[in-house]
């Protein structure tokens, strides 16, 4: 009998040694009760969020690296973060996260000075700007810095109260281009241009903008002591005068990164990097996953927390439908590109304007930042967003640089040999992800943005671009929590 | 005989009872249990004890029976510290349907929930808390 069995097992292992040769048969597929895809910080949420209501997952991330848009540069001397890095005093889940993983939150210290402009070939220090014969805009736009012409205009005409205002069919008049906006009230022809110059005017549905304007005044409605709010050209500003508690704006000490790397270890094993999803299959009891190496995750549920600009790669059996195909396969991404580097000397000195600089040129923001305490000179960011972003990623990053800085040069003469450009990210660059962000173009919004977020059969969805209330980190959490709440309730 | 019989009938109605409070109290059971897989969508902003937390919502230990807006720990929006009722069944229920049509201008983000159902074993477990 032993030997029997000896033999029947050596049988065995010889048929699945031979199965493992064998060419053309596919590998076991590996069963949960969820797949989730994408291993950023939506993904990871869902994951964690089921994982602690005692559901077995697994997380398939395409690169090798988890934390999508959520990425610090861990090896260039500032430190930098390429994509998200702001977290509000009312962004609940990344701050109760934080708690639970232990990392701590600090008070964002990223300082802009003053921001010089240079427009129309001319340069106006922004003391200047409002009474100057450079500034072409008119009436109140004049005393706006050209830099947030497109953000302090819209915040004016923002009719939104509450956070799911932007959903409410009374507000779709609103779901045009900032440009038709504009328009109609009144915007002047200058104004419209320097804004177009930070903002897509044409493609970009004002009222996706403007549910994120609410979201940000959402923070500081959330925030009794702070008295002033700074206004940025790009993110949001700390206040002054805060007593207690909190920041407006926070960091994670030692990067953002940190808080996906922790929830990706809370998962263990069940985050799997180097997976590119190719295909979803879903029948009336399970779904299965498949990924372009051939392997094959089984489950009741699949989670797509992928952004839409590479879910449309991915084949969906039965197939998406409706308003919900028209967005996945239309929704747009659009553009952030930033260089990063030191400021070896303070050339403003030199020619006397202000260290900060915005322009109607090639490059579209220069922001110098005070030194922190444990620096000995100050940082700079050159900052593109949108259709100027996408403009400079066009290029190589080595080119980008090349260009960005002789562009600084030349209308800033006094830089030369000053600057100490470290690195640039561009996210448009990054093929798995395609942009740092979704955009409504005019009119998607009452086309689809209700619709998008709806389980189609199996599959649920996450992912900031289903967000309802949030914006920044806390919306790629608030979808992922969405998607793990809806499974959850389904027993 | 007759006293026998009333004696059965009186302890039969007794264990029918008991019987009755004994379903009750386990679909509350199963209601609250059910709830308390539905709080993680609570779990970001509240805490459940008395520990000191940073979440920005807060504590919903006790929660059913306290008066709105009234604990002295936390700084609650303008709304809701003015608002004077009580948490209790209906009120919870209006709440956790929307909370910008009960008390406006408070600032709990979050859009409601529309499955009764749901809200209500939510409750269920609140009341455990």
């Amino acid at each position: 009998m032993k030997t029997n069995r000896r033999q029947l097992m050596k049988g065995a292992l010889a048929l699945s040694a031979l199965s493992m040769a064998s060419p053309g048969r596919a590998k076991a597929a590996e069963t949960t009760s969820v797949t989730v895809i994408g291993g950023g910080l939506s993904g990871l949420n869902s994951a964690l969020m089921l994982k602690d209501a005692g559901y077995d997952v697994i997380v398939l991330e395409a690169s090798d690296r988890v934390g999508g848009r959520v990425y610090t540069a861990d090896g260039v001397e500032t430190r930098p973060e390429y994509g998200a890095s702001q977290i509000g005093k009312s962004y609940a889940r990344t701050i109760s996260l934080c708690e639970r993983f232990n990392l701590k939150l600090i008070p964002e210290h990223r300082k802009l000075m003053a921001m010089s402009n240079y427009v129309n070939g001319q340069w106006v220090k922004s003391t200047d700007w409002e009474h100057s014969e450079v500034n072409k805009t008119v009436g109140d736009e004049r005393k706006i810095p050209p830099a947030l012409l497109s953000s302090k205009i819209l915040t004016g005409l923002n009719p939104l109260k509450s956070l799911t205002d932007w959903l409410d069919p009374q507000f779709s008049d609103y779901d045009i281009s900032i440009y038709d906006l504009f328009k109609q009230h009144g915007v002047s022809e200058e104004a419209i241009r320097l804004a177009s110059a930070t903002t897509d005017i044409h493609t970009a549905s004002a009222l996706g903008l403007l549910q994120e304007k609410n979201r940000g005044l959402f923070d500081l409605a959330f925030t009794k002591d702070v008295q002033e709010a700074v206004d940025r050209p790009y993110g949001y500003g700390n206040g002054k005068g805060m007593s207690e508690g909190l920041a407006l704006i926070n960091n994670i000490e030692g990067g953002c990164s940190r808080l996906p790397e922790a929830m990706a270890a809370a998962l263990g094993d069940s985050v799997r990097t180097g997976k590119m999803v190719r295909k979803i299959n879903m029948s009336k009891t399970g779904a299965e996953v498949t990924c372009m190496d051939g392997s094959r995750f089984k489950s009741d549920y699949v989670i797509s927390a992928l952004p839409f600009s590479t879910l449309q790669y991915v084949s969906v059996f039965p197939d998406l439908q409706g308003k919900q195909a028209e967005g996945v396969f239309k929704l747009d991404y659009v553009d952030t590109s930033r260089a990063f580097g030191i400021i070896e000397e303070p050339f403003w000195e030199e020619d006397g304007f202000e260290p900060s600089f915005f322009s109607d040129e090639t490059v579209q923001m220069f922001w110098a930042l005070e030194k922190r305490p444990d620096e000995d000179k100050p940082r700079f960011m050159v900052v593109f967003t949108d259709a100027a972003a996408s403009r400079i990623d066009q290029y190589s990053k080595q080119k980008a640089l090349a260009v960005m800085e002789a562009e600084i040069n030349r209308i800033r003469p006094a830089t030369k040999g000053k600057l100490r450009f470290l690195d640039m990210y561009g996210w448009k660059n990054n093929p798995m992800i395609q942009g740092c962000r979704h955009m409504y173009s005019p009119g998607q919004i009452n086309r689809f943005a209700r619709e998008i977020v709806k389980p189609h059969y199996r599959l649920h969805f996450a992912g900031e671009h289903t967000r309802r209330n949030d914006f920044g980190m806390e919306s790629a959490l608030e979808s992922g929590e969405r998607a793990a709440f809806e499974i959850i309730s389904l027993g | 005989m007759v006293k026998m019989r009333t004696v059965l009938s009186v302890g039969s109605a007794l264990l029918v009872l008991l019987a009755g409070n004994k379903a009750m109290a386990n679909e509350q059971a199963k209601l609250a249990a059910k709830g308390k897989a539905l709080f993680v969508v609570c779990q970001a902003c509240h805490t459940t004890t008395d520990r000191a937390s940073i979440k920005i919502g807060p504590s919903l230990q006790g929660i059913v029976g306290r008066d709105a807006g009234s604990l002295t720990t936390f700084s609650y929006s303008t709304a809701l510290s003015e608002a004077a009722f009580s948490w209790d069944e209906a009120s919870l229920d209006k709440w956790l349907q929307s909370p910008a049509t009960l008390v406006p201008g408070n600032i709990m983000s979050f859009a409601g929930l529309s499955d009764e159902g749901q809200r209500k074993a939510i409750i269920a477990y609140l009341k455990t808390l």
